[in-house]
């Protein structure tokens, strides 16, 4: 499953190039361009619970608060 | 009722393709922008990629067609209709007024989120996430008169007693005869909603927080067509203002004196 | 990437992360039309909303609005519940009507052109350069405002124009919106403006609307009537109009008409009335003349004719021949003459845009009015013809202060000596400081703004305030974008935004706008409103009325004449009672020591009685959500009046009279009931300009959007103007809907998208196109024949083609 997804974010924060980098280094999240709040992203995923366990993992991140799911892709 | 709050957002994401699909056949709507809240009964993704997986050609939206090409359209079923229709649930388990809703902080705030996203400060009327008929207001009452809702789509009700002429509040969001362009850009922030009312003591019934005018129909977003998250959590209790009292900042009451200039020399030479 | 790439299953998941990516980047721009909606609310909850009323800043009809401010700025607006006009209901303009605050390109600073480039300069020196060009040469300098000017705003160009530089070119954009409306009132009654007022929609039983789409444009008002409906009264609505619009569809009856079918209907009507014996025989005998056209000295009195040969002259408006001129079957026109006959109905007419821009404006409004006259539809709650208007205060500061080039506060003419004098002695000038000679009206002023001094221009500097003349004068090639081209002549635009005149502007002054400072508008049903300032406006931007008397001022540390009054004092002094010295308003630091706008309104407020107007004192307006004049005082404090003429409701009809028009201009208490004949709009579609353009509005923006457009629920909601064909008409030039095509006339063209089956559908052989969109001005197109008495352009009827970009 491959979906895309924009996540709220606060891009100026202190901790916000760390977590930039965490999610840049996951193969399964490729990462856009940030639009002043907000990070557009693609997830990949076997199944809706690997994506849900993603999402979780990107909301403990610091400097993330939302994630607003776009368009889901199921294959 | 566990809650996951992620759960609801993929749901959200299987609702919406669920409801273009269907919606979008039988009625045009372009996208349906109001959910309905999660529903209680899952829908799993899987199964849902298992409905889909049956339709070899496309899981692309379906895009619906303008009013204003209507006439010139064929119509029958499209490629994806009837895997679809497959899915499409019966509406959630019928609304029980007589058990205790249980609503918890994550989801009442993403139904503020939610009730932000379609209008400019709180009071604002809120913009219309469909397409509408340009030209007549009957349309809206038959769906937004008494509101509903279904697993995959939520009915607003209206809010204010009825009044004849919708679109002179309310105006879309999306219209599809232009694109939306960024004309100029604004920073007007407003008013966010108020995310509760002050209480007299611990225990006791909170004060409405927000003005009751235009919005006086409580049921409209705290009844069963409302978000969850903004839900009473003791729907069989029907006689609200009983417990809930206006707050008298809120609702332009007579004000307790007349407005001021700044403190002013006293009129002078012109007056006589 | 081909499709035959995608085949492979590596290829096929890289594809779809890639339109994964696309979709999320469109979301998170906000712009898009699946995008995420844009979070307004992001301010922490917890410190005090302070709210205060105010009217709102957009049309005619005078809705207060309750203004929510929070750490300096508004941060929400409510319906006035208090308020009589709207209670409570605003429009979807209205709602957001803070958002226009809050543009991320408000003016801040004051601008100077320097070559293709602005240079930011300080005040000092703007109001210098100002100075400078009105020293040089003060009869070639013009002042053009709006009906939102604030009635201070308004008064201080007005006293500043006619009492200081002796010069009368002022004159408002109202021109192009009203003027017709006021020659049809002094037409028939001798005095401007409604006898009626928003009440009558609460009474009809019949709500005619002629040209008018109050749906849009005055949906509050429109409320008030359908609202009704929902309650179990009956009210039958007619639309007379030249396209289907929102209004039609609550409406009974449609009537659709060709451009100018309304001179021949309301002949027909009269004509049927007159017939059918169905006139109020005791209204006209006992209130009524009859007036015809003077052809040989055209004015506003005509010659007086006798009832006969008002009939002789109604003889050839047939329905049938009404049928053949209008478009609208006789069988309408029978049904319009049985409500007009039938004295148990009551009746109320509204009409804007379509009477006034209109090249025989003024005869169709005195029409209007005449059959309301003749059947004695007239003079009771719900029995009105009553004329909207499209600015806040279009009836305050333009028809009531004036600021038109023929006249003078409260009613007056510059043309007449007595109304002369007595403005001198209210300003303390000397005699014979007034020219008796009128300005230049808009169109004629913008004419010599945009022709050398060589070709016999008389204009050279033009100061513009609150309003955008770039965009809403008409045939834009030749009375705006002429002056790009002459470099002697010198614009200056005092705006909030930059806008499709600042473009040519050589100075633009930066100003404050609607609860960024003090205010009294005057709407449609005589209603005048105030308000106080209720945040600071942005940067370096000020008031408006501050701007004209700083410059007055300056003039006057000059020597310059003018600005003295007859003691050598400064003509707008405001003396410190404790110090008995001059309060310096003129400079923006001391501005708001003192209540400038109450000191002027004070003044003006004298020459209210003139015509029975009668104003009450600034500090009653502060108390209420507006009052209807003439505000008269009883022992029991003042008293608004609802309906003038009629005895008992009107405190100046004189007991026993019943109806008395007592500025009746034949000087017998009676109204004039006229005859005009119908006449052909002053260009016709023809072989090689097949189609017929007709200009307007639209609900989500006012006038030329330079404010509704910086709020994103409106910017949304209706994204840019549009061009409204009928279905054959788009197939006969090959375009389908969204498709581009140009636009033209003899005068010019613009590029737009065709919208089939939309917001309104015109019938064949017609265009629609708002004109609120300033990269799309429709402006480039439009004639600008006028009104011959009320020299108003007509938006409604050019002839135009369009066919499909390749």
């Amino acid at each position: 499953m491959i979906a895309s997804v924009v996540a709220l974010v606060d891009g100026s924060g202190p901790l916000w190039d760390s977590t930039l980098a965490a999610l840049r280094e996951r193969s399964e999240i490729e990462v856009g361009k940030l639009i002043e709040s907000r990070l557009p992203l693609t997830l990949e995923a076997d199944d809706g619970d690997g994506l849900d366990s993603l999402t979780d993992w990107m909301l403990s991140l610091p400097g993330i608060f939302h994630v607003n799911v776009i368009f889901v892709h199921f294959e | 009722m566990s809650f996951n709050r992620t759960h609801i957002l993929w749901r959200f994401a299987a609702a919406v393709i669920i409801s273009l699909v269907i919606v979008g056949y039988f009625v045009g709507l372009q996208s349906p922008m109001n959910p309905a809240q999660p529903a209680t009964r899952p829908i799993s993704p899987p199964a849902v990629a298992a409905a889909q997986a049956e339709n070899s050609s496309s899981v692309s939206i379906i895009p619906a067609p303008f009013y204003s090409d209507m006439t010139e359209l064929k119509w029958g079923p499209t490629a994806n209709w009837k895997t679809s229709l497959k899915s499409l649930r019966l509406p959630p388990t019928q609304f029980d007024e007589t058990k205790q809703v249980t609503i918890s902080p994550a989801q009442k705030e993403f139904a503020l989120a939610m009730r932000q996203t379609n209008r400019a400060f709180n009071g604002a009327p809120p913009t219309i996430p469909h397409l509408i008929d340009q030209m007549s207001t009957v349309a809206c009452m038959a769906c937004h008169e008494s509101g509903f809702q279904s697993e995959s789509l939520r009915i607003s009700k209206m809010s204010h007693p009825y009044l004849s002429n919708c679109t002179q509040c309310h105006v879309e969001a999306n219209p599809q005869h232009l694109k939306p362009i960024k004309f100029r850009e604004s920073t007007f922030v407003g008013l966010p909603a108020p995310t509760g009312g002050p209480r007299a003591y611990a225990g006791a019934p909170p004060q409405i927080p927000h003005a009751t005018w235009m919005r006086n129909d409580c049921l409209s977003c705290h009844g069963f067509t409302g978000l969850l998250g903004l839900q009473t959590t003791h729907p069989w209790r029907q006689n609200c203002n009983q417990c809930h009292t206006p707050a008298a900042t809120a609702e332009q009451f007579p004000l307790s004196q007349e407005p001021e200039f700044l403190p002013a020399i006293p009129l002078t030479s012109v007056a006589d | 990437m081909t499709p035959a790439q995608i085949q492979t299953p590596e290829s096929r998941r890289q594809f779809i992360k890639m339109s994964a990516m696309a979709l999320a980047t469109t979301a998170a721009t906000g712009w898009g039309p699946n995008s995420l909606p844009v979070f307004n609310a992001s301010v922490p909850e917890g410190a005090d909303v302070v709210w205060n009323k105010a009217p709102c800043r957009f049309c005619g009809t005078g809705c207060h609005v309750q203004v929510g401010v929070q750490d300096g700025r508004v941060v929400a607006i409510a319906g006035d519940k208090d308020a009589e006009v709207n209670k409570g209901l605003l429009c979807v303009k209205g709602y957001h009507v803070g958002g226009i605050l809050y543009g991320q390109d408000r003016l801040t600073t004051p601008l100077l052109r320097r070559g293709d480039r602005y240079q930011a300069i300080s005040w000092p020196a703007a109001i210098d350069i100002i100075a400078d060009k009105i020293e040089a040469a003060p009869d070639r300098f013009a002042f053009y405002g709006s009906g939102q000017w604030t009635i201070p705003e308004g008064y201080a160009a007005q006293k500043f124009m006619k009492g200081g530089l002796s010069n009368n070119h002022i004159d408002p954009n109202a021109r192009l919106c009203m003027a017709s409306a006021v020659t049809g009132f002094l037409a028939t009654y001798g005095v401007d403006e409604p006898a009626g007022c928003y009440d009558d929609l609460d009474h009809c039983d019949v709500l005619i609307m002629w040209g008018n789409n109050p749906a849009e444009m005055h949906p509050v008002l429109f409320s008030r009537v359908v609202d009704r409906r929902s309650r179990g009264e009956t009210i039958t609505l007619i639309d007379i109009g030249t396209r289907r619009t929102r209004t039609t569809g609550h409406c009974q009856h449609y009537l659709e008409m060709r451009g100018h079918g309304d001179l021949a209907i309301a002949n027909g009507i009269a004509h049927l009335l007159v017939k059918n014996k169905t006139y109020s025989e005791k209204f006209v005998t006992e209130y009524c003349n009859f007036k015809a056209p003077d052809e040989a000295n055209p004015n506003l009195h005509g010659r007086p004719i006798p009832f006969d040969e008002y009939v002789k002259m109604l003889e050839p408006y047939t329905p049938e021949y009404v049928e053949q001129l209008s478009g609208v079957p006789a069988e309408q026109i029978r049904m319009l003459a049985d409500v007009f006959g039938n004295p148990a109905l009551k009746i109320t007419s509204l009409w804007c845009m379509g009477m006034n821009q209109h090249t025989r404006g003024t005869a169709i409004n005195s029409l209007v009015h005449g059959i309301h006259l003749l059947s004695g539809h007239f003079g009771s709650p719900g029995n009105a013809p009553t004329s909207l208007t499209g600015q806040p205060s279009a009836c305050g500061t333009v028809r009531e202060v004036g600021t038109l080039s023929h006249a003078l506060p409260g009613g007056g003419l510059v043309a007449n000596p007595e109304n002369r004098q007595m403005a001198e002695e209210i300003w303390h000038v000397p005699s014979g400081r007034i020219n008796p000679k009128p300005g230049f009206h808009t169109v004629e002023m913008w004419e010599h703004f945009c022709k050398s001094a060589a070709d016999g221009g008389l204009i050279d500097t033009i100061w513009v305030q609150v309003t955008n003349p770039g965009q809403t004068l008409p045939n834009l090639g030749k009375l705006f974008d002429g002056k790009a081209a002459l470099k002697e002549k010198f614009l200056i635009v005092s705006d909030v935004y930059p806008t499709a005149t600042t473009r040519l502007a050589d100075l633009i002054l930066p100003s404050a706008m609607w609860v960024e400072k003090n205010g009294i508008f005057g709407n449609s049903e005589r209603r005048t409103q105030q308000w106080f300032k209720q945040v600071d406006p942005p940067g370096e931007a000020r008031d408006d009325c501050w701007q004209t008397l700083a410059v007055a001022h300056r003039l006057f540390e000059r020597g310059f004449e003018g600005m003295q009054d007859s003691a050598g004092d400064f003509l707008f002094n405001i003396i410190d009672p404790k110090s008995s010295e001059p309060i310096p308003f003129w400079q923006w630091e001391h501005y708001y020591d003192v209540n400038v706008d109450q000191h002027l309104f004070e003044e003006y407020r004298k020459f209210s009685r003139m015509k029975h107007k009668d104003l009450a004192p600034y500090t009653e307006y502060v108390k209420a959500r507006g009052l209807r004049w003439p505000v008269v005082e009883r022992e029991d404090g003042w008293h608004e009046t609802r309906y003038r003429f009629t005895e008992g409701l009107d405190p100046y009809v004189a007991i026993g009279k019943g109806i008395q028009f007592y500025h009746s201009s034949t000087k017998d208490d009676r109204a004039q009931i006229w005859f005009h004949p119908w006449e052909p709009p002053a260009e016709l579609p023809d072989q090689e300009f097949p189609l017929m353009l007709c200009t307007g509005r639209v609900l989500e923006h006012w006038h030329s959007g330079t404010m509704t457009r910086r709020v994103p629920e409106l910017s949304r909601a209706m994204p840019g103007a549009y061009i409204e064909v009928h279905a054959s008409d788009a197939a006969q030039a090959g375009v389908r809907n969204g498709d581009r095509v140009v636009i033209e006339s003899r005068r010019g063209s613009i590029e737009g998208i065709i919208w089939i089956e939309g917001r309104g559908k015109p019938p064949q052989g017609s265009v629609f196109v708002p004109f609120f969109d300033e990269t799309m001005l429709i402006n480039q197109l439009t004639l600008d024949a006028v009104d011959p008495f009320s020299k108003q352009p007509d938006y409604k009827k050019s002839a135009v083609r369009i066919r499909k970009v390749e």
